[in-house]
């Protein structure tokens, strides 16, 4: 039923207006954010319908404004190709268990990572100041020798300290 | 401080060859599963109302699904520049001159075909005398969900989709659809 | 399996067979020389191994010549010839056509392995490493090869020999770039593999050295160059040849290949505080293990058949081979990995959270996240589908969300890391070190908000590439200044200034990615024969529209006048495959933007229209060209530094175990 309706709906739009009034700006950049996110059907790649030269990606193009011009929202005109296609041609992840799993993994990845590092950076450090400034270490200072920019920016905040420490 | 031998906790040895095992044993799950393109079994249009249209025919009529109700139909979806429609092309004529006179209706339709010449030449190659329509919008290719050709539509009596084939029809696969709107082949 | 061999049938084709087989003899060989070698500490075996190396380069190189010979003759009686060439295909053709089918590229990958190993046998320095070395490049050898020697054989019989071939995938015939792409591509896979040889040497004996150091630096780094130029040269590829004016799709075969450069830049980065620190010498392993993980990972997606890619080959016997590969390799690699590296310990303190260290490891945090990102993305269709049967797309809604600020994260790190000296940084002097590129990409990021850009992402790319700019050029102009002599400072320093030019590239290359990322435009008209038309601010005018014909297929070429330029968009057709026509665009490059025009369908009865898309994009040239200025600032610091008039300092030695 709902088929249909969208059919119907769809095939009047076009019937009774010759020449569709343009799409606002905003209603541009939903066709566009809807169409990057709708695969061409008949492609192997996965590419979506803005990039894709074929007749079919551009009448499910035409149809995305048609839809947008009636006022449909991102997620009905989302299921709309749903029904007919599957989940397949929706380039976003599904919204289930699995489609919640894929956003929630990189996040998690990023904070465990982070984690990590700052436990590794922060872990074991001899409890004596060491004066581990690059210039201690005459090995290193061979193969590479401190930056002079940066060597001339430490020996201004070092006699900028002295001066405040009032030596 | 120098410990000889560092031993780190059980879990921290065998947890990373647990998920490459874990990801191995996903990855030849995938591989060795076989390749389901044809009955469709999580088709989104299975057991839905057939999608209505209303197209022109090669001759310049016009055929709707509302004139196909009451009888099981094949909707079978080709173009002239597809090989595999050979292929099937013998098949759904013999079904249709076997059951087209009281039971069954046999309809084409042509996906992204620009050239009618060739269409034509198709037709009369292989004799189909059942109806083939234009989708010259696409409209209904995308009601239908094409991802490409052929693929057919075993439409029942109601007027619902009982069966898809998407890659292909066989006289196995041909005779299977059929079945599922109630007619032996 | 078992391939028949007659000579009188198919001499090339029995000579291939014959050297394969022989590689294949010895690669069992060469392997339990070497790890007899090994266990037993005895040079003899370990020698033989080394020389079981020439044999097999030797085989493998006579298997290659028979199939190129075959190609380059018409030899149908060849199998793989007879498949995938033809007559009528010019001569370039017939020589890409040895990689451009499953078992060919297969054995290019296996010639070009074998060649890794026979220059690591003469390299080879004689320790402890040396047999097990050997030993990891046989087991790669050993599946490869006998991968190609037997399930993907190009030289298994012709029951009846045809007059003419079914030639190539016209897709692979219609851009010189399939001369030059594969190859790269495999250059830069094959390449980690010897990284990795030496990573398994280090476990299994527990020792590593700054020789294993410097080795592992200059092979990874090679490799690290092809595959950086594989890449974008794919990405120029499909650029020039696809008709959508787009360089990367997140195509699973595309995200193949990107995982294995994320690790492989990481460990290119953290390898560097093993060196001056002599820490994480467990991670580096643990990366370099996954890299070459990651390739194999991504030859079995590409080759099993289990994704959706145009680049995809064709599934077939190959998938679960290369499934077993990347079993033993991953869960093996793995396993050895978590068992080993806790040997290795760490001989210093860990760095202090504001340093040069802490810059490149929060790079390899991100670098990590991304590959983590681009894995499960590419795997998530696969998976699921597998498990609960559903299919489903995953794109670039869901990698741009993530790659994006990972992006620019890494364009602040790689800002601020050549800010920051080594061991500890003083909080004071790197605010004061950051005051004029932060100053700078503050300024840039203002002037574009005022030129009318609106984009957040373009605006924080802007801002960061200046503050690169900036913190590089103040560094270098003081370096330079108080040398006195530019040349002399590269000279010295190669490494130093070889990286600020890779990362100069890459600034390059990312103003590309997000100009033309963000604001191409693009527009689809028919164009009627000698009319004027106004598209997206140009002039279009069809002059002409004419058939030519050639031994291979046909063109229609249109000649279209664009602002006065002359463009010559075309669309052919090839013999193998006359219901496809293959466009090739017409791509008018400049600094600020390409022009760049497609046709999309022509008027063949009467050649009085043809329908075209005109692609406006800025700044993508940006992206090749900074690709070459990566290439040449790595390419730098593969040179040894010229020694300076000072005496090196001899005291304290950096630990070697």
């Amino acid at each position: 039923m709902p088929v249909l309706l969208a059919v119907l709906l769809s095939a009047s739009v076009l019937a009774a207006s010759p020449a569709p009034a343009p799409l606002t700006p905003l209603q541009q950049a939903q066709v566009s954010r809807i169409g990057e996110s709708i695969r061409c059907p008949i492609c192997r790649d996965v590419l979506p319908i803005t990039e894709s030269g074929n007749d079919i990606s551009h009448q499910m193009l035409a149809e995305i404004r048609a839809q947008t011009r009636a006022g449909q929202t991102d997620n009905q005109i989302y299921a709309y190709f749903r029904e007919r296609y599957g989940q397949r041609v929706l380039l976003r992840p599904p919204v289930d268990w699995a489609g919640t799993l894929l956003w929630a993994l990189p996040v998690l990845a990023l904070l465990l990572g982070g984690g990590a590092l700052l436990r590794y950076l922060a872990g074991q450090r001899r409890a004596a100041g060491v004066d581990s400034l690059a210039a201690a270490d005459p090995a290193l200072n061979a193969e590479d020798p401190e930056d002079p920019y940066l060597a001339e920016i430490r020996a201004q905040v070092q006699t900028a300290r002295e001066r405040r420490g009032g030596t | 401080m120098t410990r000889l031998h560092f031993t780190p906790p059980t879990w921290r040895r065998f947890a990373p060859p647990a998920l490459a095992f874990v990801l191995v044993a996903a990855l030849g799950a995938a591989l060795l599963r076989p390749k389901d393109t044809s009955s469709g079994t999580g088709d989104p249009l299975l057991g839905q109302t057939a999608p209505t249209f209303a197209l022109r025919t090669l001759d310049g009529g016009t055929l709707s699904l509302a004139q196909l109700r009451g009888k099981p139909l094949i909707l079978n979806f080709w173009a002239s520049w597809c090989v595999p429609c050979r292929d099937e092309a013998p098949l759904l004529r013999e079904v249709s001159e076997q059951q087209g006179g009281g039971g069954l209706n046999v309809v084409g339709v042509l996906f992204q075909d620009p050239d009618q010449g060739r269409m034509r030449k198709f037709i009369a190659d292989y004799g189909l005398a059942y109806p083939n329509l234009l989708d010259s919008d696409l409209k209904t290719s995308i009601n239908y969900g094409i991802t490409g050709v052929p693929e057919t539509f075993f439409i029942g009596a109601d007027g619902l989709i009982k069966s898809v084939d998407r890659g292909g029809l066989t006289r196995e696969r041909l005779s299977a659809g059929l079945k599922t709107i109630g007619v032996t082949f | 399996m078992l391939n028949l061999i007659s000579f009188s049938s198919s001499p090339l084709a029995a000579l291939g067979q014959i050297g394969m087989l022989l590689a294949l003899a010895f690669t069992l060989a060469g392997l339990w020389l070497a790890v007899l070698g090994g266990l037993r500490g005895d040079p003899r075996p370990t020698e033989a191994a080394r020389r079981s190396v020439w044999a097999v380069f030797a085989f493998v190189s006579l298997a290659t010549a028979a199939l190129l010979s075959a190609l380059l003759r018409d030899d149908f009686s060849v199998r793989y010839v007879a498949e995938h060439s033809m007559t009528t295909s010019p001569t370039w053709v017939k020589v890409t056509s040895l990689w451009g089918a499953l078992e060919g590229s297969i054995l290019l990958w296996t010639w070009l392995l074998s060649a890794y190993a026979f220059i690591l046998s003469l390299t080879l320095r004689r320790d402890a490493l040396r047999p097990w070395a050997l030993g990891a490049m046989f087991v790669s050898l050993l599946f490869f090869v006998g991968v190609v020697a037997g399930v993907a054989s190009p030289f298994t019989p012709l029951s009846q020999i045809p007059l003419q071939g079914q030639g190539p995938n016209p897709a692979l015939q219609n851009h010189w770039m399939m001369a030059v792409h594969p190859v790269l591509l495999y250059l830069g896979f094959v390449g980690l593999s010897v990284p990795f040889a030496y990573a398994v040497a280090a476990l299994i004996t527990g020792r590593l050295s700054d020789h294993w150091l410097s080795v592992t630096r200059r092979w990874t780094l090679m490799a690290w160059v092809f595959l950086t130029a594989a890449i974008v040269a794919g990405g120029w590829w499909s650029y020039e040849t696809l008709g959508w004016g787009g360089y990367w799709a997140w195509d699973p075969v595309e995200n193949a290949s990107f995982i294995p450069w994320l690790l492989t830049t990481a460990f290119l980065h953290s390898i560097q505080i093993q060196e001056k620190r002599n820490l994480l010498r467990g991670w580096n392993i643990w990366l370099i293990v996954l890299a070459y993980a990651s390739t194999v990972l991504g030859t079995f997606l590409n080759r099993s058949g289990i994704v959706q890619s145009v680049h995809a080959f064709a599934g077939g016997p190959v998938g679960p081979v290369f499934l077993g590969f990347l079993a033993l390799l991953l869960i093996g690699g793995v396993a050895l990995t978590a068992w080993r590296t806790p040997r290795l310990r760490d001989l210093g303190e860990a760095p202090a959270p504001l340093s040069r260290e802490a810059a490149f490891l929060a790079g390899n945090w991100l670098f990590l996240v991304f590959s983590a990102v681009v894995l499960l993305g590419t795997l998530f269709p696969v998976i699921v589908e597998a498990v609960t049967g559903r299919k489903s797309s995953i794109g670039a809604p869901f990698f741009n969300t993530f790659s994006v600020p990972i992006g620019l994260g890494l364009l602040l790190l790689m800002g601020v890391g050549p800010l920051l000296p080594w061991r500890r940084a003083d909080g004071e002097s790197l605010l004061k070190a950051l005051r004029l590129p932060g100053g700078a990409g503050l300024l840039a990021a203002l002037v574009a908000l005022v030129l009318g850009v609106r984009s957040v992402a373009v605006l924080l790319t802007l801002a960061l590439c200046a503050y690169n700019v900036a913190g590089l050029a103040s560094l270098t102009v003081r370096a330079a200044r108080q040398r006195g002599n530019f040349a002399a400072l590269l000279a010295e320093q190669p490494r130093r200034y070889g990286a600020y030019t890779a990362h100069l590239g890459l600034v390059v290359l990312a103003l590309g990615l997000a100009f033309s990322g963000a604001y191409k435009q693009s527009s689809e008209t028919t164009l009627n024969l000698g009319q004027d038309k106004q598209v997206l601010g140009n002039t279009l005018r069809l002059e002409s529209l004419r058939q030519a014909n050639y031994a291979y297929g046909s063109s229609a070429i249109a000649q279209i006048r664009v602002d006065g330029t002359l463009s010559t968009p075309r669309m052919n057709i090839y013999a193998q495959d006359p219901g496809t026509t293959f466009p090739t665009p017409a791509v008018r490059y400049s600094v600020l933007g390409d022009t760049y025009l497609v046709t999309t369908a022509i008027d063949d009865k009467t050649g009085k229209w043809a329908s075209i898309r005109l692609i406006k994009s800025p700044l993508v040239s940006w992206i090749w060209a900074g690709t070459l200025i990566i290439v040449l600032g790595a390419g730098v610091t593969l040179l040894s530094p010229a020694r300076p008039a000072v005496r090196k300092v001899t005291g304290g030695a950096v630990a070697a175990d």
